[in-house]
């Protein structure tokens, strides 16, 4: 079965420095007649997971009725959090913790400084007290960190951290170019990236607990992405079915040419069938653009090429990546 | 041995979180988790103003039918641990 990732909201209560103000800054959110319509349909397409984020998806002015709407219709669910104000709403969360899958919560560094250096004074205390909440309500939850020239010299203190935390397991991602004048500097180079894929594939063979990365490093495979093989689908808070699991509806064109549809038009199977066809396409050009000589070194990153086909953020690659010296990895974990 | 005059700060590098009138604490340091108590908790409070462990023995079973060498005997065994486990600085007088 497959999964279904559902962006609640783009309000935030955070301003990171690594994330996309123009979606993640706003003050909307996924009506609950569109939710329940995905609902409906959902199940029969072969998705019983749903996946919530933002934005920060606690904050959705529904969130509890999301979760009560959902786990009614069977589906299990997690969602993804800075943990901010997870002790104040936790004790909502308990009745459906049988469906409840796991918390995703976001740590972007192994100490204090560097967290907050990139998501704000006072967020890594803040999140602790999450994870505390999770371990003492037994809770399951995982960490999902962005990689940046400001945490990359850390991943293996990550690892280091987490466990004793409590996490299921670490997913760390790239970093992609958010625009902010505060983001300048932190998108990796590409050689660095490599030597960080390296590491993290050293760290997911070493650690006691499970160590992932998501889709978006150098592979010579063409389609890596869940999204791309119909395994799991994309919605905003819109009601758009993106066509990649990334910064959909937020390139240069417009319409925009990386949205299948939107459910307050079309029906979840209409969406569905013209996602597949689309795919189908993307895939077939991919394949050819493999063969050609425009296709560079960069564009072995699935993201880097799917924001360049689409045209998305138009600010990708508009600041110079920084070369950064980090030492290899130190710790070995038994 | 810990007395009646001595002073336990709770340290900046633990994480306090209140759950249901107990608390998780999270030494940063040891990276290590510990529970308290309803009790546990109202003797953190007291430590945090500043109190000698006399101190807090007297303002917390002040107003419950426990004898005062009985509760001085409460806060010292827990500063006890939590001075073991890091969660505390000890001051001497």
């Amino acid at each position: 079965m497959g999964r279904i990732v559902i962006e609640l909201t783009n309000r935030c209560n955070l301003r990171c420095r690594h994330c996309y103000e123009g979606r993640h800054g706003g003050n909307a959110e996924l009506s609950l007649t569109v939710l329940d319509n995905i609902l409906r349909d959902a199940k029969q397409h072969g998705f019983d997971e749903l996946a919530f984020t933002g934005g920060e998806p606690t904050i959705h002015r529904q969130f509890f009725d999301v979760i009560e709407h959902s786990t009614q219709r069977g589906y299990r669910f997690g969602f993804v959090s800075n943990g901010w104000n997870f002790p104040k709403i936790h004790q909502r969360l308990l009745p459906f913790k049988d469906q409840l899958t796991s918390i995703t919560f976001s740590l972007d560094g192994a100490t204090e400084v560097t967290h907050d250096n990139l998501r704000g004074k006072g967020s890594f205390r803040r999140l602790l007290k999450a994870m505390s909440v999770c371990v003492a309500k037994d809770i399951p939850f995982s960490i999902n960190t962005v990689v940046t020239t400001l945490n990359c010299d850390q991943l293996d203190e990550l690892v280091a951290l987490a466990i004793p935390l409590g996490s299921q397991g670490v997913r760390f991602g790239h970093y992609i170019e958010s625009g902010h004048e505060d983001s300048v500097g932190l998108r990796l180079t590409d050689d660095l990236r490599r030597r960080i894929e390296a590491d993290i594939w050293q760290l997911r063979d070493q650690a006691p607990i499970p160590v992932a990365m998501a889709p978006g490093y150098v592979t010579d495979e063409l389609f890596p992405c869940a999204p791309l093989n119909m395994e799991e689908i994309n919605i905003d808070w819109q009601g758009n079915i993106g066509k990649c699991c990334h910064l959909s509806g937020f390139g240069e064109t417009s319409p925009a040419s990386d949205i299948a549809g939107n459910l307050n038009d079309i029906g979840f199977a209409e969406a569905m069938n013209r996602l597949k066809r689309e795919n189908d396409a993307f895939r077939g050009q991919k394949a050819i653009d493999q063969q050609s000589r425009e296709f560079t070194d960069t564009d072995f990153s699935p993201c880097e090429y799917c924001c360049r086909h689409y045209r998305k953020g138009r600010f990708v690659r508009q600041t110079a990546p920084v070369a950064v010296e980090i030492p290899p990895l130190g710790r070995q974990h038994n | 041995m810990l007395t009646a005059s001595d002073k336990a700060t709770p340290d900046s590098d633990v994480i306090v979180t209140e759950l249901d009138g107990e608390a998780v604490l999270l030494n940063l340091e040891t990276k290590l988790y510990f529970s308290l108590n309803a009790t546990g908790v109202a003797i953190w409070k007291l430590l945090e103003e500043g109190l000698t462990l006399g101190q807090v023995g007297e303002r917390l079973f002040q107003d419950y039918d426990v004898t005062p060498e009985k509760g001085q005997q409460c806060v010292l065994d827990l500063v006890d641990q939590l001075n073991d486990e890091k969660l505390v600085s000890v001051t001497r007088d």
